[in-house]
């Protein structure tokens, strides 16, 4: 059996043909992106959210637990990010083998998220050096159809912001903790810095001549398109990933080989993409607040309030 | 008659019938079709798909029983009409072919070409698509495809199928033996009304497709040198048209026939 998806000349002409009289292939325009539809926030477990993105559908859960800190960082909590892609999302993944690009894929998301400090890591300490919160993400990909990057950066994102750990109290000076069902005291969310945003840009080459482009002489026929499905992303001749949040801060630029791309070109992306960021944070930010609003009144949350709100 | 069957179930056939060999009782003569399977030893005939079991009498004394299910994977069958992607070159005999993603190869020999002689052998690049016949398949042997009309010894439509057109993929495979073989569906005599185009229809879920003129490639290069435009707006044209089409057919698969023109409407809106 063959673990590859088999790309005709057919469509690889009417592809690029199509490419160069403006249309693709999905109907959309170059800059323009699917919108995340289907978005399942969970109401029995927090840190727990499906979406569909396009054909693509992730499923991402964010788990706690207390230990011990590592030895040289002992005020600061433990973060992970798991990535998982089986065969399930698509036959060309392998199970239980992660192939270069799966490694890419979880890589990317992580240097992300994790190292670009948008989870504030000391505010999961608990007592220096003994207890912090463990936090762990778990992010299956469950179909494919493109753009697992972008799709699973968000998915995070999501889940993180949904997520929220038990009320803790420290008792006798510090020696021990009480952690509090969440049934008997209202969990507490994590505390964000920042939301990443991953755009990819995958790009084209139209001209016939591919020596000549690949020196980077005919610059007016590459062409970049955002948020790639399946069958754009097999064609591709290179991309690049712009990670960018909403204070206008590059947070990771990453370029895997292919085609080169010039610096105009560059620029015009970053500055393009903020469109994109404001649009994509600014949809967390609203799922979160219906939801929690939804939860408040289903739950009649109102009863349990005391004192006035500031 | 028809009735849901599971694999292993009892057909609603005589029982009788079925026991004696089909071939040698006289009056009742049985084809099976696709779903079924005659064991060899018993003689006996059984279901190996699930989905409503269909009897038709097609000539006097003779009776075809076939299993009407739809599915998204395609297991070759003789004399199934597909359209195969050219993988590689086995040996220099003949071209790897797949059928489907993530499937096992078939074998479509040199030779099965019409006229093609050891020397005059058909040139074909991988990544090209060809509209075959199944000529051999089975569970002991490698499925073979052949692209020659065996009744006549021609092309007779087999064969290379161009650049020009587009070629995409339709999930079940019950519609694609819709568009093929039922001659009452209006899918594609409503396109007609549309636009001109030629289609090669693979009961393995692809479809080829070309609307009008289709791309032409070699006159645009020409073209090019001079600078005109007027070629590439001829062929913009053809592109919207043909995706308008894809997106038609590909919807009017999900729809009761009288969403058709609906849909119709619906994707050709901005041609």
């Amino acid at each position: 059996m063959s673990r590859k998806i088999e790309i005709t000349t057919n469509e690889k002409t009417y592809f690029i043909e199509a490419l160069k009289n403006g249309i693709r292939l999905n109907g959309r325009q170059f800059n323009e992106m699917r919108t995340p539809s289907n978005i399942f926030l969970s109401k029995d477990e927090y840190g727990y959210i499906e979406l569909e993105w396009g054909l693509t559908k992730i499923s991402c859960r964010v788990s706690s637990f207390i230990r011990k800190p590592f030895e040289d960082r002992p005020f600061e909590g433990i973060f992970n990010i798991n990535c998982e892609i089986n065969s399930m999302a698509s036959k060309q993944f392998e199970n239980g083998k992660n192939s270069d690009e799966e490694v890419l894929i979880s890589r990317i998301i992580e240097k992300s998220i994790r190292r670009s400090n948008s989870l504030d890591l000391e505010s999961l300490c608990i007592i220096s050096g003994e207890k912090v919160w463990s936090i762990t993400v778990d992010l299956n990909f469950l179909n494919f159809d493109g753009n697992f990057i972008d799709i699973g950066c968000f998915g995070v994102m999501l889940a993180l912001s949904h997520f929220k750990k038990p009320d803790i109290t420290i008792i006798n000076g510090g020696k021990d903790i009480i952690i509090h069902d969440i049934n008997e005291r209202e969990p507490q969310p994590l505390s964000i810095l920042h939301i990443p945003i991953c755009l990819t840009y995958s790009f084209y080459n139209t001209s016939q001549n591919v020596e000549e482009n690949i020196k980077g002489e005919s610059d007016e026929d590459a062409i970049y398109l955002l948020d790639c499905d399946y069958k754009e992303d097999l064609l591709k001749d290179g991309s690049i990933i712009i990670t960018l949040n909403k204070n206008r801060e590059i947070i990771q630029l990453s370029k895997n080989g292919g085609i080169p791309i010039d610096v105009n070109i560059l620029l015009d992306l970053s500055l393009n993409s903020i469109k994109f960021v404001n649009e994509l944070t600014d949809l967390i930010k609203t799922l979160i607040k219906d939801h929690e609003q939804q939860r408040f009144t289903e739950l009649n949350l109102k009863l349990l309030q005391v004192g006035a709100d500031r | 008659m028809s009735e849901i069957i599971l694999p292993g179930d009892k057909l609603p056939i005589h029982r009788a019938l079925v026991q004696e060999d089909p071939e040698n009782e006289a009056g009742s003569n049985i084809t099976i079709g696709p779903g079924l399977y005659k064991s060899i030893n018993s003689k006996q005939i059984i279901p190996t798909q699930a989905g409503i079991f269909e009897s038709k009498t097609i000539k006097r004394h003779e009776q075809l029983y076939y299993i009407e299910s739809n599915s998204s994977r395609y297991i070759p069958q003789t004399n199934d009409y597909v359209i195969g992607v050219i993988t590689g070159v086995i040996g220099g005999e003949s071209y790897k072919v797949s059928l489907q993603d993530f499937s096992n190869p078939v074998i479509l020999s040199m030779m099965a070409f019409p006229n093609a002689t050891k020397k005059n052998r058909p040139n074909l690049q991988n990544g090209q698509i060809v509209y075959a016949r199944v000529s051999n398949a089975g569970n002991e042997i490698e499925t073979e495809l052949e692209c020659i009309d065996p009744t006549t010894g021609k092309d007779g439509g087999f064969g290379l199928l161009d650049e020009s057109g587009f070629l995409f993929n339709v999930k079940s495979l019950n519609y694609t033996r819709e568009l093929l073989f039922n001659p009452n569906s209006t899918i594609l005599e409503k396109l007609s009304s549309r636009c001109k185009f030629e289609i090669a229809i693979g009961i393995n879920g692809k479809i080829w497709i070309k609307c009008g003129d289709g791309l032409n490639l070699n006159k645009m290069e020409v073209e090019d040198d001079n600078g005109s435009s007027t070629v590439s707006n001829d062929s913009s044209k053809d592109i919207k048209v043909t995706l308008a089409a894809v997106k038609y057919i590909t919807q009017c698969q999900h729809s009761s026939p009288d969403q058709f023109d609906n849909i119709l409407q619906q994707s050709f809106k901005d041609i």
